[in-house]
């Protein structure tokens, strides 16, 4: 066989992988998938349609190695996860099912890395697949915020489990300590015979051991603190913070027309239904939609210093 | 999102109550997707003055981007309420609906359509009916009426 004629033997079989797809026969559409794959494996196309019916099968190890080898060939073509699209807006069409390729390679990783518990690459796959997401309207965004939400919790959540076990570690040994020390006093006492002194003596090491106690405490409520947050400073946050759809503070605001700022997730996903703005009621469109940098700039800072920083 | 806007709903709600409504809570503590509202009257020259009734709010999953669908639980006269279902006709929850209402908000909505009634698409065709003749003096009776022996008390309201 010819190489083209393998190419286009390859295209073929990924049109039957998609038509076994959309009857949400995955297991089918894999099959034929890697049929694509063995005639071209320089596709990433195919890999990232394998990767799909792999992550909705369940079979995380599998999306993720299908969606690694597509970024690795993306990258080989000049798409690689810096890629900005705001920057190639202008994309030539033939560019746009690569960049399409790219996004869905990013996004399953991180998904299926979030589903391993592997909540560090997981963050960086999805904030990779966030500015693509972007640029094609797709409503996976909301998806993307939540879950880099939920990995930055985790995170936090490990390292304020270790530093709490180490404490606590501590905390035990100090207490040994305390105990040997008063032990040796006693016995000290008693060779002296002085045993009357044994009351102040006990009064004294049991009000040690409390402050060691109320310290350790006061020391796991702090970092308690710094690692979850405050609940009560979402409460806090100034209105101008607080997206109207969600009432949840801005991560990504984009500015309309007429000046209102909306979350652009849960905005697009408005606008799917009815294109007008949600204050205002005048029509609005995706493409009128841009960035609130100073908005988000204040967000940040404000989660920065008031919920979990992310690690 | 839904759940988690109704949490921030609900804490703004407490923290800055609205005067339309005597009370606004979940149905049960399991479900954040079914509230009650206790709805007042609004003030004279309205004939819904000094009356409360219960609304029961569903809520769909799909909520802000869906409107919640606003029932009376408690039995009133209104040309856009149904006297029996309790089916509240009003265009903020449904065509005109916005994510930028809340639970809240359409209350109060609610409350400003008591007294400004649209007798041209009525579910309630009587009450209707006596608007569109002016007899606003039997209107206002009936309305009062029900108000009397159906309306809650502001002990059965909390």
């Amino acid at each position: 066989m010819t190489t083209k004629e393998k190419l286009r033997q390859a295209n073929d079989y990924k049109y039957a992988g998609n038509i076994s797809f959309h009857t949400k026969n995955y297991t089918q559409a894999m099959e034929q998938y890697s049929k694509a794959i063995i005639c071209d494996p320089t596709n990433p196309v195919y890999f990232t349609n394998r990767a799909l019916c792999h992550y909705l099968c369940k079979e995380l190890e599998l999306t993720e190695v299908d969606c690694t080898r597509a970024i690795e060939l993306l990258r080989d073509c000049g798409f690689d996860a810096d890629t900005n699209p705001q920057t190639t807006s202008e994309v030539p069409a033939a560019q746009k099912p690569l960049m399409s390729s790219l996004l869905k390679a990013q996004f399953y990783l991180g998904m299926s890395l979030f589903g391993q518990e592997r909540w560090r690459a997981a963050i960086k796959h999805l904030k990779a697949a966030y500015p693509l997401c972007r640029h094609f309207n797709d409503p996976k965004l909301m998806v993307i915020i939540d879950s880099v939400r939920i990995c930055e919790r985790q995170l936090s959540q490990e390292v304020y489990e270790r530093e709490t076990h180490e404490r606590a570690q501590l905390h035990t040994l100090l207490m040994g300590l305390l105990n040997k020390k008063f032990r040796a006093s006693c016995e000290l006492k008693r060779e002296l015979h002085c045993s009357e002194e044994y009351d102040s003596l006990k009064a004294k090491y049991e009000s040690n051991v409390a402050s060691l106690t109320d310290i350790f405490s006061q020391v796991n409520e702090k970092k308690k603190k710094e690692h979850f947050g405050d609940p009560n400073a979402l409460e806090d946050a100034p209105d101008y913070l607080i997206d109207p759809i969600s009432l949840d503070i801005f991560r990504d605001p984009v500015i309309t027309r007429t000046g209102q700022t909306y979350e652009r997730a849960w905005l697009l996903e408005h606008l799917a239904t009815s294109k007008t703005d949600p204050m205002t009621r005048g029509p609005l469109y995706a493409s009128d939609l841009v960035p609130n940098i100073a908005i988000r700039n204040a967000a940040e800072a404000f989660l920065k210093k008031n919920m979990n920083p992310a690690p | 999102m839904a759940a988690r806007r109704l949490i921030r709903e609900l804490a703004a709600f407490s923290a800055d109550p609205n005067p339309a409504l005597a009370l606004l809570e979940p149905t049960s503590s399991s479900n954040l997707f079914q509230w009650r509202a206790v709805l007042r009257g609004p003030a004279a020259p309205s004939p819904y003055e000094g009356g409360l009734w219960e609304i029961i709010i569903s809520i769909p999953e799909s909520y802000p981007l869906s409107p919640p669908t606003m029932k009376f639980k408690t039995k009133i006269v209104h040309p856009n309420i149904h006297l029996e279902t309790g089916e509240v006709c009003l265009d903020v929850l449904k065509s005109q609906w916005s994510p930028a209402w809340t639970i809240s908000s359409a209350c109060t909505a609610v409350q400003a359509m008591l007294s400004d009634p649209e007798p041209d698409s009525p579910l309630n065709v009587d009450a209707a009916n006596l608007l569109r003749c002016g007899e606003f003096s039997g209107y206002n009776a009936l309305i009062h009426y029900y108000i009397i022996t159906y309306g809650l008390s502001e002990k059965e309201a909390c």
